[in-house]
C-alpha cells in the first residue's frame, strides 16, 4: 500500500551513448497495478531495477510513500536491501542450494522474525500459491510455474508495499500464462499491494494492468488505461507498437485516404506529411459501390484458427508512387476469393491521424449534409464486429 | 548524441556525492581496490622491480662495473649480450633452450594430434580407457619422467647407482644419457597429453556434418581434411604449440636434471645457476629475456586466438559425432597409443617404483629386491640412514610442502573467487579489467623468472616489510602470486555462470554484503571454491621453479627435498619421494574431476 513518483528520472549508463532512461516522470499510485510496456531495450527493466534499488539514478528522484529513495542532486540513496520493496525476477533468481521452504523463509530470516512465526507465514505462503507438497524440493526439482510461484511467495512473504514484476508471465507455456494471469490479479485484488511490472508483450500488459506506461527508446510515449492506449494513441510509435497485426499506416495525402476519412465524418484539411492510421479490425470489406468505399484487390486470405487475416491491395494512386497494402482482420469467415474486387470503408473508430512529427492529430467532425450521409452509412456497418448479422455487406 | 552534459542542472560535485553514497552502501568497489593493491605489490612490483636491476650495479659489483651498488649501468646487458662470455654463459643456452622448446613442442605437437584424433573421430579399440591413461603424464611433474629417464638410462659419465642399461651391460653414449636429445624425448612425452586434450577439444567441437557437406560436394577424403578440416582445426593446433612453447622456454627441472652431467644449459638452469653464484645481475638479465620471450608468445597467442574468434563459432549446435571406421588401421593405430601408454606411463613410473625396491638397478634377483629405502632402519649410508617413510625429513618436508602449499592455495582460491566476484561486479570498468590482468600475468611469467623476481623484491626489507627470504612466508607469497592465473580463471569462470540475479535477489530481500557472501555467493560456489583451492594446489606440490630459488634447507618441501637427494646420489629415496608427489599430484586431479564433472580439458582453456 503505497504510492511512488518518478521524477524526470534518467539513467546513462555509457557517457556519450544515449540515455536507457530519459527523464521520465509518472506517479504511482497507491493500489495501482501498472504495467511499463515497451520493445526490448526501451529501458523500462532499467527503471524497474531504478525503483528496486539495484541501479541508481543518473539524474532525477525517486520517492515512495514520502521517502526519498534515490535523489542526485540532494544525494541521496537508498541501498535495495533497505528498500522492502519486492522484486520476482524474470528468470525468478531462487536460490538454487535452498529448499523450497528455505527460500521462502530467507527474508524473514533476515527480519529476525522466531521460528514459529516463520513457519506460520511460510505455511501461509505455500498454501496461498498452491505449491504444497513442494516444501522440501530444491528449485532445479520444480517447473518453470512452480518455480515462479515460489518466487511469488518469496516475496510477497515478506509482505512488501510495492511489488515489483520483471516480465511476470513470458517464461511460461499458454495455459500456465493464463492461470498466472488470474492468480496475479487475484493477489492484487486480495492485498491491494502496488504493482509495478514490466513487459515487451502487449497482451501481458493489456489484460493484467489498470494502467500501462509505454516506452519507446529511454522515453516516455504515454500513460494511461489499455483502452486509452489503444483507441486513442499519443502518437505514431505508440499506435504501431500496440496492436496485433499491427495498424495500416497510409500516407493521409492519398486521394483513398481522403476518401476514407471523408466518408468516416472527417474533416480533410491536413498538414504535409501527415499518416493515417487504420486498426485491421475497423476495416469494412462490402461487395457494393453504394457506399462510397475505396475499391481495393483481395490479394491474399490468411486463416490464423477462429480469425482470418485479409490481405488487401489499393489502387495506386496518382500522389503516392507506392500502392497501399492494407491488413484486414475478421472473425466471420470471408467470403472472398483472392484477386476478388471489394469496397472499403473504415469505423470512424478505428481511424487516427498523426502529423509529420508522429503526434496524435484529433480529427474533427464534420456536419455538412454529404458529410452526415457518409457517416450514418459507416455507422451502420460498424456494428458488424459485434453483431455478425449483417452478411449482406461482407 | 552530442550532449556534452547529461544532466546540465547538477554540479560535478553533486554527482561525486551522490556516487559516493552509493558506494558506500556497497564495498565491492573497496575490495576491487584493495585486491588491485594487494596484487600490485605481489605480482607487478616483482616483475618491474627486476626489469629494474638489469640496469642498476648490484652489492658486490662495485670493482667490476668501477661504479657504486645501485648506480645505473649497462654492464649487466654488455656481460650477457656483447661480452667474450656471452657464447658462453648465454648463446649456447639460449640455442639449447630455444632447440629443446621447438623440438619438443613439434614432435608433441604431431604425435598429440594423430592422437587425439584416432581418440574423437575414430573407432579405436578401448578409446574411452586409452584417453584416461594418455592424460596420465599431465598430472604428474615432468621431471618424474627426467628422473625415470636417467633411472634407467644413466652411463658411468658421473658416479654413483649406475643406471639399468649400465647395470645389465650396455655402455650408452652421453647424448643418450644426458643432454638435449632426453630433454626433448621427456618434454615432448609430458606436452603430449596437453595436445590431445586441447586439440581433442576442439575436434570433438568441429561438426561432422560440416565434413560430410565437403563430400557430399564430391570433395576426396584428403580433400576435406586438407580444406575443411585444417583450416577450421589451424586456431586450436596453433594455441597449443604457443602455449606448449611458452611453457618450454621457462621449464627448469627437466634440463637440470638431465642436462647438468655433460653442462648443457638452458636460459632457466643458466640464471638459477647465476643466482646461486651470487651473480644478480646477470640473473636479473636471465630472467628478463625469458619473460621477454614469454609474454610475447603469449601476447601472440591472444592476438591470434582473438583472429580465429571471427570464424570458430558457427556450427555448434548440430554438432554430430559420427566417428571413421579405422578398418585395416585399427591394428597398427591401438598399438600406436598402447606404445604411447608404455612410453608415457607405464615405463617410466614403473620404473621409477622398482628402483625404489631394488638395492641395485636392473638386477632381478630376489635377494636384490628390499623395502629398505622405504621402511628401512639403519641404513650405511653417510646421511638418510632411514627409509624415508621413516625419517623425519621427508615428514617435515612433507609437512611443510602440505602447510605452506596448502595455505597459498587455500588463499590463492579465496582471492580467486573474489577476483572474479570483483571483475563482474565492480562499477568501476577499469577495477574489473585491471584485476582481470593482472592475476593472470603470472602466467605469462615462467615460474623461474617470476621466482628470480620475488627474490630480488622481497630479499631484501622494503619499508615496513622485512627481508623475508629463508621464511616460510616468501614461498607463500611467491606461491599465492604464481597460482593466481588458476585460481582466477576458476572464480571468474564460476561468477559468469552464476549470473547476478540470484545476488540481486537476496539484496531485494534485505541481505547486506557480508551476509550474500556467506548465505549465497559461497554456499553457491563452493564447488568452484574448492577446485579454486586444488588446482594451485596440485600445481604447487609439483613445482619445482619456485622453490629450488626460494627455498633454504630450514623450508624444505617435498620438491627441493628430492632434488637434493638427487645432487647426492640416493636415487632410491630420491625416486620415492617423487613417486609420493606423484602420488598426491594424480589424486588431487582425480578428485578435481570428480567435483567439478567436467573433464581437465575444460579447466585448461577457459
Amino acid at each position: 500500500m503505497s504510492n511512488i513518483t518518478l521524477n524526470n528520472i534518467s539513467k546513462y549508463y555509457t557517457k556519450g551513448h544515449p540515455p536507457a532512461v530519459d527523464q521520465v516522470s509518472m506517479e504511482i499510485q497507491d493500489g495501482a497495478f501498472m504495467c511499463v510496456l515497451g520493445p526490448s531495450g526501451c529501458g523500462k527493466s532499467t527503471i524497474l531495477r531504478m525503483i528496486a534499488g539495484l541501479e541508481h539514478l543518473t539524474d532525477g528522484e525517486i520517492v515512495a510513500d514520502g521517502r526519498v529513495l534515490d535523489n542526485v542532486a540532494k544525494g541521496l540513496f537508498i541501498p535495495a536491501e533497505k528498500r522492502h520493496i519486492g522484486l520476482v525476477f524474470q528468470s525468478y533468481a531462487l536460490w538454487p542450494h535452498m529448499t523450497v521452504t528455505r527460500n521462502i523463509e530467507f527474508g524473514l530470516r533476515l527480519k529476525g522474525l522466531p521460528a514459529h512465526e516463520r513457519k506460520k507465514l511460510v505455511a501461509e505462503m505455500i498454501t496461498m500459491l498452491k505449491i504444497e507438497g513442494l516444501e522440501d524440493r530444491y528449485p532445479a526439482q520444480l517447473s518453470g510455474g512452480q518455480q515462479q510461484r515460489v518466487a511469488l511467495a518469496r516475496t510477497l512473504a515478506m509482505n512488501p508495499g510495492i511489488l515489483l514484476l520483471d516480465e511476470p508471465l513470458s517464461n511460461l507455456d499458454a495455459s500456465l500464462r493464463l492461470s498466472m494471469r488470474a492468480e496475479l490479479t487475484r493477489l492484487h485484488q486480495e492485498f491491494g499491494t502496488t504493482i509495478v511490472f514490466v513487459t515487451h508483450d502487449q497482451w501481458e500488459a493489456m489484460t493484467l494492468a489498470t494502467q500501462i506506461a509505454v516506452m519507446n527508446k529511454g522515453t516516455l510515449q504515454q500513460i494511461g488505461t489499455p483502452d486509452d492506449i489503444y483507441e486513442r494513441p499519443a502518437n505514431r510509435f505508440v499506435a504501431e507498437f500496440i496492436g496485433n497485426p499491427p495498424i495500416n499506416m497510409i500516407s493521409a495525402e492519398t486521394k483513398p485516404a481522403q476518401q476514407l476519412m471523408q466518408q468516416a465524418g472527417f474533416s480533410t484539411s491536413l498538414t504535409e506529411g501527415a499518416l493515417l492510421g487504420l486498426r485491421p479490425e475497423g476495416l469494412l470489406l462490402s461487395k457494393e459501390a453504394s457506399l462510397s468505399g475505396v475499391p481495393v484487390t483481395i490479394s491474399d486470405i490468411l486463416p490464423t484458427g477462429g480469425a482470418w487475416i485479409i490481405e488487401l491491395t489499393m489502387a495506386q494512386d496518382d500522389t503516392s508512387t507506392m500502392p497501399s497494402h492494407l491488413v484486414h482482420t475478421t472473425q466471420i469467415p470471408p467470403r472472398w476469393q483472392r484477386g476478388e474486387q471489394a469496397y472499403l470503408n473504415v469505423a470512424s473508430h478505428a481511424m487516427h491521424l498523426f502529423d509529420t512529427d508522429g503526434k496524435r492529430k484529433p480529427l474533427t467532425l464534420t456536419l455538412t449534409p454529404k458529410a452526415k450521409t457518409y457517416r450514418t452509412a459507416a455507422d451502420r456497418i460498424s456494428p458488424v464486429f459485434n453483431q455478425p448479422k449483417i452478411e449482406d455487406i461482407s | 548524441m552530442t550532449e556534452i552534459s547529461h544532466s546540465p542542472h547538477l554540479s560535478p560535485l553533486q554527482k561525486w556525492r551522490h556516487r559516493l553514497v552509493i558506494a558506500k552502501c556497497d564495498p565491492t568497489l573497496l575490495i576491487g581496490l584493495g585486491l588491485l593493491f594487494v596484487f600490485a605489490w605481489l605480482i607487478a612490483a616483482p616483475i618491474i622491480n627486476i626489469l629494474f636491476e638489469v640496469f642498476t650495479v648490484q652489492t658486490g659489483d662495485e670493482m667490476r662495473t668501477g661504479s657504486d651498488a645501485g648506480q645505473m649501468t649497462g654492464y649487466y646487458l654488455e656481460r650477457v649480450f656483447a661480452s667474450r662470455m656471452s657464447s658462453i654463459i648465454f648463446w649456447k643456452p639460449l640455442w639449447n633452450t630455444l632447440l629443446v622448446s621447438i623440438t619438443s613442442m613439434l614432435l608433441s605437437m604431431v604425435i598429440g594430434s594423430i592422437l587425439a584424433w584416432l581418440l574423437v573421430r575414430t573407432n579405436l579399440m578401448g578409446r574411452r580407457w586409452l584417453s584416461t591413461a594418455l592424460i596420465i603424464p599431465f598430472m604428474l611433474p615432468a621431471w618424474t619422467f627426467a628422473l625415470a629417464w636417467t633411472t634407467l638410462f644413466k652411463n658411468a659419465t658421473i658416479g654413483g647407482q649406475p643406471g639399468w642399461a649400465e647395470a645389465m651391460g650396455y655402455q650408452l653414449p652421453d647424448w643418450v644419457s644426458y643432454g638435449a636429445f632426453p630433454t626433448i624425448v621427456i618434454m615432448t612425452l609430458n606436452y603430449i597429453p596437453f595436445v590431445i586434450l586441447l586439440v581433442g577439444n576442439a575436434l570433438r567441437r568441429l561438426d561432422s556434418q560440416l565434413e560430410e557437406a565437403g563430400q557430399m560436394l564430391g570433395a576426396s577424403r584428403g580433400r576435406v581434411a586438407l580444406s575443411i578440416v585444417f583450416p577450421l582445426m589451424r586456431p586450436a593446433l596453433m594455441s597449443s604449440a604457443l602455449l606448449i612453447f611458452a611453457d618450454a622456454i621457462g621449464e627448469f627441472s627437466v634440463p637440470y636434471v638431465l642436462g647438468l652431467p655433460v653442462q648443457f644449459d638452458t636460459l632457466a638452469t643458466s640464471l638459477y645457476r647465476a643466482i646461486g653464484t651470487q651473480q644478480n645481475g646477470v640473473a636479473a638479465v636471465f630472467a628478463g629475456v625469458i619473460l621477454v620471450v614469454g609474454i610475447a608468445t603469449l601476447a601472440l597467442d591472444t592476438w591470434m586466438m582473438r583472429e580465429a574468434r571471427r570464424f570458430a563459432i558457427i556450427g555448434s549446435k548440430g554438432a554430430m559425432e559420427r566417428r571413421q571406421s579405422l578398418g585395416w588401421l585399427q591394428w597398427p593405430a591401438t598399438l600406436l597409443a598402447l606404445i604411447m601408454v608404455f612410453i608415457g606411463v607405464i615405463a617410466p613410473l614403473g620404473a621409477l617404483a622398482l628402483s625404489t625396491v631394488m638395492h641395485l638397478p636392473g638386477r632381478f634377483e630376489l635377494s636384490n629386491f628390499t623395502l629398505d629405502y622405504w621402511i628401512g632402519t639403519n641404513l650405511d649410508t653417510v646421511a638418510l640412514r632411514n627409509g624415508i617413510l621413516l625419517s623425519s625429513e621427508f615428514w617435515n618436508a612433507a609437512w611443510s610442502s602440505i602447510s605452506i602449499v596448502g595455505s597459498a592455495s587455500i588463499c590463492a582460491g579465496i582471492l580467486g573467487l573474489l577476483t572474479g566476484y570483483i571483475v563482474l561486479r565492480s562499477p568501476l570498468k577499469f577495477v574489473s579489467v585491471s584485476l582481470r590482468q593482472i592475476t593472470f600475468f603470472p602466467y605469462l611469467v615462467p615460474g623461474i623468472a617470476f621466482a628470480a623476481a620475488f627474490l630480488t623484491l622481497f630479499a631484501v626489507p622494503h619499508g615496513p616489510i622485512p627481508a623475508l627470504y629463508g621464511t616460510p612466508i616468501i614461498l607463500f607469497l611467491a606461491l599465492i602470486a604464481d597460482q593466481m592465473p588458476f585460481a582466477s580463471r576458476a572464480g571468474i569462470s564460476a561468477m559468469t555462470q552464476l549470473g547476478s540475479d540470484v545476488e540481486d535477489s537476496a539484496r531485494v530481500a534485505g541481505a547486506g554484503w557480508l551476509r550474500r557472501m556467506f548465505s549465497i555467493i559461497l554456499p553457491i560456489q563452493r564447488n568452484a571454491l574448492v577446485t579454486a583451492v586444488l588446482m594451485p594446489f596440485i600445481s604447487g606440490i609439483k613445482g619445482v621453479s619456485l622453490f629450488i630459488i626460494l627455498a633454504v634447507p630450514a623450508t624444505d618441501v617435498l620438491t627441493t627435498f628430492s632434488i637434493r637427494l638427487i645432487d647426492f646420489n640416493y636415487t632410491q629415496a630420491a625416486n620415492a619421494v617423487v613417486l609420493m608427489i606423484a602420488l598426491i599430484a594424480l589424486f588431487g586431479t582425480i578428485l578435481i574431476n570428480r567435483l567439478t564433472g567436467t573433464g581437465l580439458a575444460q579447466g585448461l582453456e577457459s
